[in-house]
């Protein structure tokens, strides 16, 4: 069965197909969305809405690529505008707000316990740009190879390894400035 | 240098790559698109009983409206002043015109 085909039945009421579908995926969509969150209990909500948002667009799926491209294309896009969503957050939460300090202590008790390792690496790979950290997370976390990396982001196979390459140098840049020279 | 960043960062990585998702998570997407359809199902008889309601109302005062709309003004009533210190006016009532 092709995968236009398995939308269709998905499409015209075939839920076990699509119960298979999210069954293959699951991880590999989850491994893309945290190397975006870093957070298991986000990246599991964002699989999860991923997944709902997958089914109700299905309609829309043409066939042109490959139905695990159009997959990881969405759980690129919902982690990028996850993301974005929760810096708007974060600038906003600067500001203290009366009677609201349960958050931020709970904040302050995790990122305690946080390995102080894990969080400067989070944080250089957080820093990358949009485009960069895309190509790393998908050719890192899911071991794309560079030509699927290039499908889903729809952008040349020689600007994938050019966006890695800087990725890399970046990401070495931030950590030798913040951590390994202190 | 490099090579202990890159250390650093593959280390990183393979402790997030060895983080699992919860393995019923095709059941709880399952559930969520089957919660959104029962939500929908049950909207629709509501909306389409309102719009029943609404209807028959609309139909109602659409009738009163048109049957208000033929009922003619009442009439003046005219009051024939008579006197009866004078005489009557007989050339007036047997003028055949005024009856």
């Amino acid at each position: 069965m092709t995968d236009s085909e398995l939308a269709y039945d998905i499409v015209n009421g075939d839920n076990h197909g699509f119960e298979t579908l999210v069954k293959q995926f699951q991880e590999k969509i989850f491994r893309t969305v945290m190397g975006f969150v870093h957070n298991k209990e986000d990246a599991e909500e964002l699989t999860q809405d991923i997944f709902i948002k997958a089914y109700y667009a299905l309609n829309s799926f043409k066939g042109k690529s490959t139905l695990s491209t159009w997959l990881y294309r969405i759980a690129v896009n919902t982690s990028i505008s996850f993301l974005r969503k929760k810096k708007r957050k974060e600038f906003w939460g600067r500001f203290p707000i009366p009677f609201n300090t349960a958050s931020n202590d709970k904040n302050a008790a995790d990122q305690l316990a946080e390995d102080e390792e894990i969080k400067v690496v989070r944080k250089a790979i957080e820093k990358l740009p949009l485009k960069q950290s895309m190509a790393f997370v998908l050719s890192k976390y899911e071991d794309l190879p560079q030509k699927k990396v290039a499908e889903i982001m729809q952008v040349t196979e020689g600007a994938v390894e050019q966006l890695l390459i800087r990725a890399r140098l970046n990401l070495r840049k931030w950590l030798e400035k913040n951590h390994l020279n202190p | 240098m490099n090579e202990n960043t890159d250390i650093l960062i593959e280390e990183f990585i393979k402790k997030e790559k060895s983080t699992r998702c919860n393995p019923f998570l095709h059941t709880r997407v399952m559930a969520a698109i089957e919660k959104n359809k029962a939500d929908v199902i049950l909207v629709k008889p509501v909306w389409r009983n309102a719009l029943a309601v609404i209807s028959l109302i609309a139909s109602i005062w659409a009738g009163i409206a048109a049957g208000e709309f033929y009922n003619l003004p009442p009439e003046k009533e005219e009051i024939v002043f008579i006197n009866d210190r004078y005489p009557e006016h007989f050339d007036f009532i047997n003028d055949e015109s005024n009856n």
